[in-house]
């Protein structure tokens, strides 16, 4: 009976062990960066983002297709997905981009390179404001990786 | 019979529905729920340990905080307790009881809810201290944890030990199934008197074809009764078993254990039973049946001298008396009382076969309740898994899954319930109540910008910036101070208006109850939210899942499906659901100070008090609702 109860613990700690690392996302070899937001703070309603692309080396990427979805960490609500315009080398802004609930939210910034070749990044965007505007969270929109 | 039955009309019954009804009769319909559950835990697992790290995106984002919580609270609002009846982490379990002794009583100093409150408590509070709801892997290891601890559990403990003492969804469902519409309920008592076997509890068993045991009678039952005309080992069975003496009532042919009367092979499990105590075949009865066993749960801090004996059935009328042989009959505990019935179904049939005292060569063909609830004795849904076992295993078709006025059952606080006891004297499920009912406001509280500036300012107090030991301080005064306090104030202030008997806490075990709508009406709100404006978001996570697989499913992940209904209809849905919730409780106090005050004025003054806190609590979730909602993780950075 204890072989058994060592099996099934086994059993357990070996899905354990190929459960214990996330898969991470790849990044596609971009810098994709959130330059700006209107308005700023992030609050509900339209917004535009400003992004930044640029290879590893620095430089803009320019002539790209870019789309932005703008999805929450909860799940079951719908995304928010975009076209973008590019307004000089390497900068994109988005065209009719809104947040629809407070909250942290997820850029995914997807793009098509003018070499044909495909790239995805996500960025970070915390604590956009509700409806109703709080003193608190106005250091809170914040860009990162 | 006939006369009974003509004068107890059967009421509305969904076993009586013409496809439902007949697909939960089906031996297998709990195993087929349970397996359609069990493959959608596997894609959550699969998933959430190796999809795409983004709730929105990944099924283990979706399917359980989104769908399966709504899904829960609609099914216990419109039917029951319908997610424990499709269990996915029974099936282990059962697996658990094949492959693991299962034969130690659970520990008696843990026979209650305190430990499922302990751990409802930690997950309330995990749930955001680690943002579960935006993690698809530590969503998917929450489920992988809770798979290896009823297969641990349910391995090592009898009986179904993790759904009572330790499961917190078990325990969610068991709460707010008490204002369920449906009960799982014996249909004509006067027949459960007559019955000898009492197979909703002890299980049936019949002897196995290889044994040879001549003639083995089921316990109590006179080998002449089983020998009556019209009970032969050629007439043709429905589905059950089961000997019996009585007619039955939905037809049956009463085919009995006994080897010349036995029903249908189809019905067996094939699992052989040995009635020897230190081995069995379900891992429930058989090992721990004989008298010291029984005699050793007894012993525990819950058993306690039952006040009358009447509940012990079996000698009622003409019908012979179940021989409790070996079993102490005037211990008796809520959770020992079927036990006990079980010992004396098992102690029986042992007696009978002497000369094969281990071998006597039964096998269990269907289980009885393993959550030791005696039918005859069950009263309302409290530890109620609808497993249907009961349904199963009785052999009159006595058992059914019946309509019933939802708050019905919290009209009988003081009636001892098998299993359970008066509730009214269960201060931990008092607890249990008064947390998962102070849980859904705090929950929800979660959810909207005030709670953030509550956490910045109780941080800069304590003068810590860790998000988890502040939510632990927010969640200790939100689930147990907080709430300590009121109901206690509400309960001396009950007292002191009404000039009330009872002692401070067995007014506030009463009153808690009246509480459960106006929570239930809380998580509704909250989680229907959730469902109404998310269900659809399955469907393109379903479609970028398979897609994953190299299976375009209706071509590109359709993103813009979420929402099933207009966003303005939310709030006001939301606050219809709170309205009714509180106008509910404020029925069920009047209903409990009027048993207790007899006269309408003297209850006006006891539910007052009660009356406003269920107010407050409305107050709080309609002001809660009208916030506008920031579903935020980490707010102090």
């Amino acid at each position: 009976m204890v072989t058994r109860f060592a099996l099934a613990l086994s059993v357990l700690a070996a899905l354990a062990l190929v459960a214990c690392n996330p898969r991470s996302d790849d990044t596609g070899g971009l810098d994709v960066r959130i330059v700006s937001i209107a308005p700023d703070p992030a609050a509900v309603g339209d917004a535009t983002l400003t992004l930044e692309i640029r290879d590893l080396e620095g430089a803009p990427v320019s002539g790209a297709t870019v789309e932005v979805e703008g999805t929450m960490t909860h799940a079951g609500m719908e995304p928010v997905i975009v076209a973008t315009e590019e307004t000089s080398d390497g900068t994109y802004v988005t065209q009719d981009f809104a947040f629809t609930m407070g909250g942290d939210w997820v850029i995914i910034v997807r793009a098509i390179l003018a070499d044909g070749s495909t790239a995805e990044q996500r960025v970070e965007l915390r604590g956009v404001q509700g409806e109703m505007k709080m003193d608190m969270n106005s250091d809170k929109a914040k860009e990162g990786n | 019979m006939a006369t009974l039955r003509a004068h107890q009309p059967r009421q509305r019954d969904l076993l009586d529905a013409p496809v439902v009804g007949r697909f939960l009769r089906w031996k297998h319909a709990r195993t087929t729920l349970q397996a359609v559950l069990l493959a959608v835990a596997a894609l959550i697992l699969y998933d959430g340990f190796w999809g795409p790290q983004l709730a929105p995106k990944n099924l283990a984002g979706v399917l359980p905080w989104v769908h399966w919580r709504g899904f829960v609270v609609l099914a216990l609002l419109v039917a029951g307790n319908l997610f424990c009846m499709a269990c996915p982490f029974m099936l282990p379990r059962r697996l658990a009881k094949k492959l693991l002794p299962a034969d130690r009583p659970w520990p008696a100093w843990l026979r209650s809810k305190w430990l499922a409150i302990g751990i409802l408590l930690i997950f309330f509070w995990a749930y955001e201290a680690f943002d579960l709801w935006a993690s698809p892997w530590l969503t998917a290891w929450v489920v992988l944890t809770y798979f290896a601890a009823a297969f641990a559990i349910d391995g090592i403990f009898r009986g179904a030990a993790f759904c009572k003492y330790v499961c917190p969804i078990g325990q969610f469902n068991f709460v707010h199934s008490l204002v369920s519409p449906l009960e799982v309920k014996v249909r004509r008592p006067a027949l459960c008197g007559a019955c000898t076997t009492k197979d909703c509890i002890s299980g049936r068993y019949e002897p196995k074809q290889e044994s040879g045991a001549p003639g083995l009678a089921p316990a109590g039952v006179q080998p002449s009764l089983l020998r009556q005309p019209g009970a032969s080992g050629n007439a043709p069975t429905r589905r059950h078993a089961g000997a019996s003496a009585l007619p039955s009532p939905s037809g049956h042919s009463g085919a009995s254990r006994n080897p010349e009367l036995r029903g249908r092979p189809d019905t067996a499990d094939e699992k052989p039973v040995s009635l020897k105590p230190d081995m069995d075949g379900d891992g429930r009865l058989s090992r721990h049946a004989v008298g010291s066993s029984i005699q050793e749960e007894l012993t525990g801090q819950d058993a306690v001298r039952e006040q009358g004996s009447a509940h012990h059935t079996g000698a009622r009328g003409d019908a012979p008396h179940v021989g409790h042989s070996g079993v102490s009959r005037n211990l008796s505990s809520p959770d020992t009382e079927g036990q006990t019935h079980a010992a004396a179904t098992i102690a029986s049939l042992r007696a009978q076969a002497p000369d094969k005292p281990h071998s006597a060569g039964l096998r269990l063909i269907q289980s009885g309740c393993e959550l030791w609830l005696f039918q005859e004795r069950k009263v309302g849904n409290m530890d109620c898994t609808f497993c249907l076992d009961c349904v199963q295993a009785c052999p009159y078709d006595n058992v059914g899954i019946q309509l019933r006025a939802p708050t019905a059952e919290l009209r009988r606080l003081d009636a001892w319930r098998s299993g359970v006891g008066a509730v009214v004297q269960r201060t931990d499920i008092a607890a249990l109540v008064i947390v998962l009912v102070f849980a859904a406001f705090v929950n929800a509280f979660g959810m909207v910008p005030p709670v953030y500036a509550l956490e910045e300012w109780l941080a800069a107090a304590l003068g810590v910036r860790s998000e988890p030991v502040v939510l632990g301080v927010l969640f200790v005064v939100g689930l147990i101070a907080l709430p300590f306090a009121l109901v206690t104030l509400a309960a001396w202030l009950s007292r002191a208006l009404s000039g009330g008997q009872e002692s401070l806490g067995e007014t506030v075990t009463r009153y808690s109850f009246a509480l459960i709508p106006i929570g239930f009406g809380m998580w509704l709100a909250h989680y229907a939210f959730h469902f109404l404006i998310g269900a659809l978001t399955v469907v393109p996570v379903a479609q970028s899942f398979l897609a994953d697989f190299g299976v375009p499913f209706l071509g590109e992940p359709r993103w813009e499906l979420a929402a099933v209904v207009p966003d303005a209809w939310l709030v006001p849905l939301e606050l219809l659901l709170l309205e009714l919730g509180m106008l509910v409780s404020l029925t069920v106090g009047f209903r409990i100070a009027r048993q207790q005050h007899g006269s309408a004025a003297g209850a006006a003054r006891a539910l007052l008090p009660w009356a406003a806190l269920i107010l407050a609590l409305f107050a709080s979730g309609a002001w809660l609702m009208t916030q506008p909602m920031e579903m935020r993780g980490v707010i102090l950075g």
